[in-house]
């Protein structure tokens, strides 16, 4: 059943219609992690949400590569920061 | 409902340009979009209205109409039947749209005003944007005939699509039925999307007397009967010239040889090739004479005694 996890990148651009030389910059970058199903490349079905936005972000707002790389950095810090503050709010909560 | 100055929300003048309204989206869009705003509802909220007034503005169309009717957008249903009434009667004037308004559709993810204005969610709306993504276009597909004898090495050749030629580069040891991607020349993308990929595939005629199994050849070989026993040398023929091979004495039917690296070359490894087989046949004499058969009961004669 392990299979089902992976989705080949061939199937993905052919479902969504991405270029899959965009899918191949996003493993350069290493923005998404790359995986091989028997011969070929395949990314982890929890890493879809990634690829979506990187594309959004890609094709929509016209960044490129290393601008995608340094926002999911700082998305990551951002993200971070706020379950950070969320749990120190709740404490200060405790205290009101 | 509130109408909703769609110039404002992208801050720019209503005498903006296409370039400009797209300059300012993408400025603002990269400011409040919610995949650089994580668990931000306002900046969700603000993103919406950037989408919205950039579905309207950035078509011409919408554009237009919403222009014309302004803040007056409210009253244009009746204007629109009559004007509609106007034309079936073959009246064909030029309208002032001023003062008038669209209808109600309802539907979309969009605000009330822009469902009331333009219907629905408009068109492509889907996701946060309300906007069409650019997809690649379509992948074109062709087919190259090709002789085996074409693959020796890598060469160029113009291949004629009908509204282009373009010039690409055959592969030495290309498959029959292998094809290869040419990134870029398929047909354009929609909405200034990347343009699609070319895909060929090889069509590989065989017009040598060689059967090919991926890099390797092989082929049969007359060998005359004496050659066979007696040993000796014999032309082939390869697929880079003639190569002369020396024959053992008591060589077998079917014994086979391999000519090493006078195979085809591999592909992307041109410097490497596969071997060539060669089987022989011993090929039987006939209409002998009786002088023939004479020395051949001989032999036989000294094989069975």
């Amino acid at each position: 059943m392990k299979e089902e996890s992976y989705i080949l990148i061939q199937h993905y651009c052919e479902t969504t219609s991405v270029d899959p030389e965009f899918i191949e910059q996003l493993f350069e970058y290493g923005l998404i992690r790359h995986l091989e199903h028997g011969n070929a490349p395949a990314i982890h079905q929890e890493e879809l949400p990634t690829i979506e936005r990187m594309v959004r972000l890609h094709y929509d707002l016209e960044i490129n590569l290393e601008g995608l790389q340094v926002i999911a950095h700082m998305r990551e810090k951002m993200i971070q920061m706020q379950k950070e503050m969320r749990h120190l709010e709740r404490k200060l909560k405790r205290f009101e | 409902m509130k109408y909703i100055d769609y110039y404002k929300v992208l801050g720019i003048s209503k005498s903006a340009s296409q370039a400009d309204i797209k300059k300012a989206y993408r400025k603002l869009a990269r400011k409040y979009h919610p995949d650089v705003n994580p668990n931000d509802s306002e900046a969700e909220a603000k993103f919406k209205q950037l989408s919205e007034a950039y579905e309207v503005l950035n078509d011409p169309e919408k554009r237009k109409k919403y222009d014309e009717y302004g803040e007056n957008w409210e009253h244009a249903g009746a204007y629109e039947q009559a004007r509609q009434q106007q034309q079936q009667q073959g009246g064909r004037r030029s309208y002032t749209y001023s003062n008038q308004g669209g209808q109600s559709f309802g539907g979309g993810d969009f605000s009330d005003f822009f469902e009331s204005m333009f219907g629905g969610a408009g068109g492509g709306s889907a996701g946060f944007g309300g906007r069409e993504r650019s997809f690649r276009g379509a992948d074109y597909q062709a087919q190259l005939s090709l002789q085996l004898t074409d693959i020796l090495k890598s060469h160029k050749r113009t291949i004629d699509l009908g509204e282009r030629k373009i010039r690409i580069t055959i592969p030495a040891g290309v498959q029959d039925g292998q094809t290869i991607r040419i990134p870029g020349y398929g047909a354009p993308g929609p909405n200034n999307g990347p343009k699609g990929d070319l895909y060929i595939t090889f069509n590989i005629q065989n017009n040598t007397q060689f059967k090919r199994d991926d890099t390797d050849l092989h082929a049969t070989v007359d060998l005359p009967l004496y050659t066979a026993i007696l040993g000796g040398e014999q032309i082939i023929d390869t697929l880079t010239g003639k190569v002369k091979l020396t024959i053992k004495p008591e060589t077998q039917n079917g014994t086979q040889v391999r000519l090493k690296g006078k195979g085809l070359p591999k592909y992307k490894s041109e410097t490497k090739h596969g071997d060539l087989f060669i089987t022989y046949q011993i090929t039987m004499p006939t209409k002998l004479t009786k002088k023939e058969i004479e020395l051949f009961q001989e032999l036989q004669k000294l094989r069975t005694s």
